[in-house]
């Protein structure tokens, strides 16, 4: 989520808390002869921040259940960015600016690590999307890279049997049921050979099976490719030459698109398992201090 | 040309794909439920094996380091008011330890946690914050009635009072004539051994005090002693009262010095008969004494009461260099005639002058402790202004802010409370009796 | 030149007019030639030249093409011709399998019956090595290739009478087949199912896939008999002697299901005696029912998800659900009676959708039950179409009428009076039916499918509306000046109830609280768009129109620099939608925004109603891709025990629906990332363009390079 003007209210408020916050703090811990977890307004540093985190955990809760109407999924988002920011100074005005001991310093690195991770997210989420919009026009949905991947070898393998005649390759059943038709008549075969020569050994393993190795996964190197290969084939196969260069080009944006999509969503592989992680070690740290 | 219309980029799309989880998101499902439950393992695995370190605060005090992992020693089930909750509550720190309340009007009465937080590391519990002292003493309050002392106690530098003794317009309530200045010249004093430049340690001795009701502890040491006459005086300001005599008087009270000196008279005259008759060596009397009057004593007994009366008028000045006289007063002591017949007692009603007690200070700040070992390495005149002073009633006590040089939290000296005053009142302190065995910490 | 010209054929003088083929000639004159590929219906192509005739030339004519010319003489039957044409069958027939589907089904395969007929009963001719194979990717059709013959009926069929255009030929000599766009199965085409080809193919090569293994039960008729019949006067015998197992008679006891609602069929009914009852009794309804399990979780389930019945408010004016028969069904109480002389399940028949209603014989009912090839000929049949107008005067006039909230208050007298002097019309898919500008003479009330209104701007073609069953237009144009303000035109097959203008005029005069009513209607239409219109002039019409985005009442679009992908809008649409979605996040784009979903409201809204049948009519014709078919699981009475329930599955269109239910789409209530909207296209775009101030905001990925 992009935090603009639209988050001012969240951030005017956050600012507050924080503020109120420090301010509860400073007397506290010249005036107090301890700080940390242990005395009241600690503790109430501790209540806090523990409700911010637990509240910033829900949201994957939240998202499980979409359509519940508990309160749009954007306002706790924004609740997860700013009370999650907040969550910090939060608790480490709860420990006093210590990391502890045991569980708490534990509790302290896990949350130290989801924060970063948190922050490294909120940046990705503000600057990936942008650049998946410049860089990657002819995006698909990510889940279906490889459904729309097979499309495309079909639409290509289509492409070069219409120009060349059947193509040599075993084509598996499209759908269900259905029997390829591809009984195209043959054109010249010495004319078209470079084209089924090029197609069958070199886009086609590519578009299948695309390798950041291939010299088509780079844009310089696959223009120079198909203007290598427009000279070898009549005019009229040009068009079809077009036509599998843009096939290319497809392929190459939706790996750039798999590659952004992985590195878009990868924090999360670190954020939320020890978000969780997190929580659950928070309610043994919160047994342990209501028990001792 | 490649067509590429809406409908056909949508119809591309299986219509269920959002129902199977792609690797991205199935990892994230699995490592949301793996590293949770390693999380969890981890701390049930402490659980079950009976390690309560994770839940540890922290390490505990150095006194209790012994005990660090048998939590148990302080947080008893026991002792807490329900059967999960094992606070450490007063019965476990009073099973080891004695801790007096600290005034009886005191409200509340905090316990012990506190002020003693533990698993704070290897620190001294008993150096507590000054927050905790400046909670009540910042607004004092008592049970009944009102606070003796001051109620706006803050941190000491800050909102500390000035010491009691070190203020505006306070004298010393001694009464003995001492001049620190005329002592303490830079030229020294003449005595009888010649001049002699004074030190301060000459006449200022540490002294250890047990407190007045008994008990183990040392109630404040390294307090400087009162200044002796003995020790201190007498070697200039001699009580001689005859040339006959060497033995001085006893620095006493008047009447012991009247019979003292009687007595001494008594026994010369005895020993030397003859002298009866020998009048007085003018020579060897104090400058400006008259000489006994004419004619010689016809007896011991007028001789010794003339050469007494003489005596006596010397000492009595001397007593007045330092001390203050407030009077006569008339006491009856035996008679000092030889008596054949022991059995006879006779007393005779003699009037003696009377002086004003000394009420030399030794304590000055009652509330608080204060050693002067830690201190050695100062001048005694960095902190008692006592090269100027020129009267008794002159006080010599630093004040605040002499102390704050160092004791102030930016100069590294200790500041806080507990550095001069006690929170527990040791005097109503008892016996604890034994609750451990050695073997319940192996 | 006389336009009548006289030629002999098998020595009998005929008159036709000029430009007749041979075969029509003979036709007319009660001469049957044999013929695979030609059908009445259809532009003759002969390609088949079974219908070989000798016209004296050094070569054989094919009668359905070659145009008489005057004194010409025709031989129908000689030897020579009958071995040519024999040969031919024979030839057709080495590469048929026989017997093929539809002579397994139904005994109709029309090569078979020729083959047999002409006494060809084994090839002498070697088979084809290569297989054709078989395309069963349609769910409603199967293609045998094998059995195809290349008549190309089913290509004129798609192309000229249904105009869809999805089949065409592919290959050449050997490797000749039919294909279906470009050579895609037939299930990935844009084929509609509208089952044109099936009917018009002769073979088993396009077969109903339910006709393969169901046969026609009852009792077949005689041609004689069904001639006798008033509403099958006119129509040709030999057509009836072909198609003789496409109509049975059928007698059904009282309380006995003639169909059923949801299946698929390939039949219309034609009531001879008898009463029956028309109800719908399982529609899908907008929210899932709870299940028969729900326990307290998913009552809290439930009520968190906030889920409620669609009260429907604003489509309170509504009280009919239109179904496949002469009659609507009422919407609180879905039930209707059809008597003697009525047909129903035409849609079903004619375009192969499923049965949108239940039909359950009221008293012992005679019905005759006809295929489509039978239908087609009795809908071209002006004696039926008249009666059917008949009947449709006589019952469902005033029930329509009635069901439109303006004319519910027009006296019974007028109705009457009505009756016979309105028109039924009907319009064929893109005809125009009124045209901007020009006089307005006539009222149109909407009886079946769908009018587009749109006005004709510089920019372009500006949609108005759409108007369906129950709607009218031409009220405008006649209350004001007399001249038409927009353009209608039928989206499909269109009938419209045409009131003269005279009526119309004499109607408002005499009842000033309909005119009250339908004056209020057209203001709210001229305002409303006036509004539309105002807000375009302000906006570049043709970036609208490059996407038709302007046709939109409300749009979803993703902020793709806002969007991270993550797929929430679409989970809570399957989760809002009993476990489908709705939303694709694929589809139009608009500078950097994703159009994932377009809705239109109020007037131009595309609801599908909870009696949708599953036809996907709408899913292969939207632009955008933005309505999907889904299966769903319903129950239904067993048929063989009544009292039984039974899981089936079922086919609903699916379009967004705005979450109607709740006050926002559950896909903008559930994105994290602020980057769902629901906006309104003009008011947004327009603010868009405001901003851009004069940057090109035009489609970015409409073609790709």
């Amino acid at each position: 989520m992009i935090i603009d003007r639209s988050h001012r209210s969240w951030a005017v408020a956050s600012a507050a808390i924080l503020i109120v916050a420090l301010a509860a703090y400073v007397p506290y811990a010249v005036g107090s002869p301890r700080v940390g977890g242990g005395t009241t307004l600690g503790l109430a540093y501790g209540i806090v921040g523990f409700g911010f985190m637990a509240f910033v955990t829900l949201l994957s809760l939240r998202k499980k259940f979409p359509i519940w109407r508990i309160g749009r999924t954007q306002t706790w988002m924004r609740g997860h960015l700013w009370l999650g920011a907040l969550s910090l100074p939060l608790i480490l005005l709860h420990a006093g600016f210590l990391f502890g001991h045991g569980l708490a310093s534990v509790l302290m690195w896990l949350f130290a690590v989801v924060y970063a991770s948190g922050i490294c997210g909120a940046w990705l989420q503000h600057t990936m999307p942008r650049r998946i919009l410049r860089d990657v026009p002819m995006e698909t949905i990510y889940e279906q890279i490889g459904h729309v991947r097979a499309q495309l070898v079909d639409e290509a393998d289509r492409l070069v049997a219409d120009a060349s005649g059947r193509l040599e390759v075993a084509v598996p059943p499209a759908a269900s049921g259905a029997t390829v038709l591809a009984t195209v008549m043959r054109v010249d075969a010495d004319v078209t050979a470079p084209l089924r020569e090029f197609y069958v050994h070199e886009m086609r393993p590519f578009v299948q099976a695309p390798s950041r190795s291939h010299p088509l996964a780079n844009e310089t190197s696959a223009a120079g490719r198909f203007e290598k290969l427009r000279p070898l084939l009549p005019v009229s196969l040009h068009a079809a030459v077009a036509d599998l260069e843009s096939i290319c080009e497809e392929e190459r944006q939706l790996m750039r698109q798999a590659r952004m999509h992985g590195v878009l969503h990868a924090w999360l592989l670190v954020h939320v398992p020890l978000s969780f992680a997190l929580m659950a070690l928070a309610i043994a740290h919160i047994i342990g201090a209501l028990r001792y | 040309m490649r067509i590429r219309t809406a409908k056909m980029l949508a119809e591309r799309i299986d219509l269920n794909y959002f129902k199977r989880a792609p690797a991205l998101r199935r990892w994230r499902y699995i490592l949301s439920i793996a590293i949770p439950a390693i999380a969890v393992l981890w701390i049930a695995g402490y659980a079950a094996a009976g390690i309560r370190r994770p839940y540890s605060a922290g390490p505990v005090s150095s006194a209790h380091a012994f005990a660090e992992m048998k939590c148990e020693v302080c947080h008893t089930s026991a002792n807490a008011p329900a059967g999960f909750r094992a606070h450490v509550s007063e019965k476990a720190c009073l099973t080891c330890h004695d801790a007096p309340a600290h005034v009886v009007n005191q409200t509340p009465s905090p316990a012990c946690v506190n002020c003693h937080v533990e698993h704070s590391g290897r620190v001294q519990l008993a150096k507590v914050g000054d927050g905790l002292c400046v909670d009540c003493h910042g607004d004092l309050k008592t049970m009944q009635g009102a606070p003796a002392i001051s109620t706006t106690v803050g941190r000491f530098g800050s909102r500390h009072p000035e010491f009691a003794a070190a203020r505006e317009g306070a004298k010393d309530p001694g009464t003995i004539r001492f001049n620190h200045a005329l002592h303490m010249t830079k030229d020294g004093v003449r005595s009888l051994r010649g001049i002699e430049i004074l030190q301060c340690t000459d006449c200022h001795k540490a002294a250890r005090i047990l407190p007045p009701q008994g008990g183990s502890h040392e109630l404040r040491v390294g307090l400087m002693s009162a200044a002796n006459y003995q020790q201190n005086c007498a070697r200039c300001h001699g009580l001689e009262f005859d040339y006959r005599i060497e033995q001085p008087a006893p620095h006493d009270k008047p009447e012991a010095v009247r019979a003292a000196v009687r007595t001494a008279l008594q026994n010369y005259i005895a020993a030397h008969p003859s002298e009866i008759i020998k009048p007085d060596d003018p020579r060897r009397l104090p400058l400006n004494f008259p000489p006994a009057a004419e004619p010689p004593a016809r007896n011991a007994t007028e001789w010794v009461a003339r050469r007494a009366d003489n005596g006596e008028r010397l000492l009595w000045s001397r007593c007045d260099v330092c001390h203050a006289r407030t009077g006569t007063v008339t006491v009856t002591v035996p008679q000092a005639q030889p008596v054949a017949d022991p059995r006879r007692s006779v007393t005779v009603t003699v009037s003696v002058p009377a002086f004003a007690a000394s009420h030399i200070a030794t304590r000055w700040m009652v509330r608080a402790a204060f050693d002067h070992t830690p201190h050695l390495m100062l001048q005694c005149v960095d902190c008692h202004a006592a090269e100027n002073s020129q009267l008794t009633s002159d006080i010599l006590m630093p004040k605040q802010a002499t102390c704050a040089t160092c004791h102030a939290p930016s100069r590294g000296a200790e500041a806080r409370c507990f550095e001069c005053h006690q929170y527990h009142d040791w005097r109503k302190s008892h016996a604890v009796s034994p609750a451990f065995k050695l073997t319940d910490f192996r | 030149m006389s336009d009548q010209i006289t030629l002999t054929i098998d020595g009998r003088d005929v008159t036709v007019p000029r430009g007749t083929t041979i075969f029509d000639a003979a036709r007319m004159n009660g001469i049957a030639i044999p013929t695979l590929c030609h059908q009445q219906n259809q532009t003759p192509v002969g390609v088949c030249r079974v219908c070989v005739v000798d016209v004296g030339a050094r070569v054989y004519a094919a009668a359905c093409i070659r145009e008489c010319d005057p004194g010409m003489k025709v031989k129908t039957g000689t030897e020579p011709v009958v071995r040519a044409r024999n040969t031919l069958v024979e030839l057709l027939m080495a590469d048929h399998p026989s017997p093929c589907a539809r002579q397994q089904a139904s005994g109709d395969c029309e090569l078979e019956a020729m083959a047999k007929a002409s006494g060809v009963s084994e090839a002498r001719y070697a088979r084809r090595l290569s297989p054709r194979g078989r395309d069963d990717s349609s769910l409603s059709i199967a293609v045998d290739h094998e059995a195809c013959i290349l008549c190309d009926r089913c290509i004129r069929g798609c192309d000229e009478v249904k105009k869809n255009h999805v089949i065409g030929r592919s290959g050449r000599g050997y490797s000749a087949h039919i294909g279906f766009d470009l050579d895609l199965p037939m299930g990935s085409s844009t084929c509609v199912s509208c089952g044109e080809c099936m009917v018009s193919c002769p073979t088993g090569a396009l077969t109903n896939k339910r006709v393969i293994d169901a046969q026609l039960p009852g009792e077949t008729l005689d041609p004689e008999w069904i001639l006798q019949l008033p509403v099958f006067k006119g129509v040709s015998g030999t057509f009836l002697e072909l198609n003789k197992s496409s109509l049975v008679k059928r007698r059904i006891a009282a309380g006995e299901v003639i169909c059923r609602e949801g299946e698929f069929g390939s039949t219309a009914f034609y009531i001879l005696e008898g009463s029956v009852d028309v109800f719908i009794g399982t529609p899908i309804a907008h929210v899932k029912q709870e299940d028969a399990s729900a326990g307290w979780l998913s009552r809290i389930r439930s009520r968190l998800a906030d889920r409620q019945e669609h009260t429907r408010t604003e489509e309170s004016g509504r009280r009919f659900i239109p179904i496949d028969a002469p009659v609507d069904l009422p919407y609180d109480k879905p039930l209707a009676e059809l008597g003697a002389g009525e047909l129903f399940g035409e849609m079903t028949c004619m375009s192969f959708h499923p049965r949108s209603a239940t039909v359950r014989a009221k008293t012992e009912v005679v019905v005759l039950e006809m295929l489509r090839n039978v239908l087609d000929i009795l809908q071209k049949n002006k004696t039926f179409r008249a009666e059917l107008d008949r009947k449709y005067r006589q019952r469902a006039l005033e029930t329509h009428l009635r069901s439109v909230p303006v004319f519910s208050s027009m006296p019974a007298d007028f109705v009457d009076y009505l009756r016979d002097r309105v028109e039924l019309s009907r319009y064929s898919p893109g005809e125009v039916i009124v045209r901007q500008g020009e006089a307005a003479d006539a009222f149109y009330l909407v009886r079946l499918g769908f009018v587009k209104v749109s006005e004709r701007h510089p920019g372009g073609e500006v949609v108005l509306t759409y108007l369906g069953r129950g709607s009218y237009f031409g009220e405008m144009g006649l209350l004001g000046g007399g001249v038409r303000t927009a353009t209608c035109t039928a989206l499909d097959h269109v009938d419209v109830v045409k009131i003269a203008g005279e009526d119309f005029q004499l109607m408002v005069s005499r009842f000033p609280d309909i005119r009250a009513g339908l004056e209020k209607v057209a203001r709210e239409r001229a305002e409303q768009n006036r509004q539309r219109l105002a807000s375009t002039e302000h906006v570049p019409i043709d970036a609208f129109l490059n996407q038709g985005l302007m046709e939109a009442q409300s749009l979803l679009l993703l902020d793709l620099e806002k969007c991270t992908r993550c797929d929430q809008c679409v989970r809570a649409c399957a989760d809002a939608h009993d476990g489908v979605t709705r939303l694709v996040r694929e589809g139009l784009r608009f500078d950097k925004y994703l159009v994932a979903s377009i809705r239109r409201r109020n007037s131009m809204e595309i609801i599908i109603e909870d009696w949708c049948i599953g036809c996907g009519l709408c899913v292969r014709n939207c632009p955008y891709g933005n309505l999907n078919l889904h299966p769903f699981e319903i129950k239904v009475p067993d048929p063989e025990k009544p009292n039984r329930m039974i899981a089936t599955t079922r086919k609903k269109a699916t379009g967004c629906d705005l979450c109607m239910e709740h006050a926002e789409p559950s896909c903008v209530y559930a994105c994290p990332h602020d980057a769902a909207h629901r906006v309104e296209p003009l008011a947004f775009f327009g603010t868009m363009s405001a901003v851009k101030d004069g940057k090109r905001t035009g489609s970015t990925e409409a073609t790709s390079k």
